[in-house]
């Protein structure tokens, strides 16, 4: 057995006595011991090794973070006052003029340009949106954060 | 040691494994009291998902009312979910929102339960 998998197979010890913790790698015993005979024996199997082990990495991202941050880089690159611009929004697309939410991305991006008057003009509620999303996206990172730490511990040592 | 399957048959997958790593902690009779009140606090992923296809009928937001973020309910109800694009976000998401308020709930609770 090459020195890799042994030490694999002592964080998979170890990892037993760390289960009362909490972990998405909680079934990384096996996943661990099969990785050393598949690297082994069967080098053609690694791409679906990878893929299992990537899979509960992707579970810990907060993918709704995410979006609430694509969306507010989104809006630092368009042009407020441009009169017409593409929309998502499902109610303009089907011909109804009146819309709730409709003017939210105007706002939040004339607040980035400081024109705080057109801001309250174009959705009133605009800025409190913004400190909302905001709020809300620092508190999954951190979580997510935290998250990431825990699990190292644990499956680590 | 008490078992998740046993006291809490009803939840399922990522709660399943939060709500059993607390069980370790316990003994049987704080187990058996956590889980009874866990059970009539915890929200059901199925009811926050119900609820947020009711934001297409116009009233968006309840499932973050529900699961205490008074501020973004507030924004989605006013907002009608912005423009749906944060109800569709919510729907593919629900499980997470169901089970951050959940795991909140289960570590107050498991304090409450170990110094009672």
């Amino acid at each position: 057995m090459p020195d890799r998998c042994l030490r694999w197979t002592q964080s998979s010890v170890r990892h037993d006595t760390f289960l009362d913790n909490y972990s998405p790698f909680q079934t990384t015993k096996e996943l661990e011991l099969d990785s050393c005979t598949i690297l082994n024996y069967n080098l053609s199997a690694i791409p679906n090794h990878y893929m299992k082990k990537l899979i509960p990495v992707l579970k810990l991202v907060e993918w709704e973070a995410v979006l609430w941050l694509i969306g507010l880089v989104y809006l630092l690159f368009i042009n407020p006052y441009q009169p017409q611009h593409y929309t998502l929004c499902p109610f303009k697309n089907m011909g109804i003029t009146f819309c709730p939410g409709c003017g939210l991305g105007r706002s939040i991006s004339l607040f980035y340009h400081g024109d705080l008057l057109h801001s309250l003009k174009a959705h009133p509620l605009g800025i409190l949106a913004f400190f909302l999303i905001l709020a809300r996206m620092t508190k999954l990172f951190i979580k997510m954060y935290f998250n990431f730490h825990k699990t190292k511990e644990v499956t680590y040592g | 040691m008490a078992n998740v399957l046993e006291l809490l048959p009803e939840i399922m997958g990522d709660e399943q494994f939060y709500i059993g790593g607390l069980f370790k902690n316990m003994d049987d009779k704080q187990a058996q009291q956590f889980a009874n009140i866990y059970r009539t606090r915890r929200k059901d992923p199925q009811t926050i998902l119900l609820v947020t296809l009711v934001g297409f009928l116009g009233i968006a937001g309840i499932q973050r009312f529900l699961t205490d973020q008074i501020g973004l309910g507030i924004l989605y109800l006013l907002t009608g979910g912005i423009c749906m694009i944060g109800t569709i976000i919510d729907l593919v998401n629900y499980k997470k929102i169901a089970f951050e308020y959940n795991q909140n709930q289960a570590n107050q609770l498991s304090m409450m339960v170990k110094n009672m």
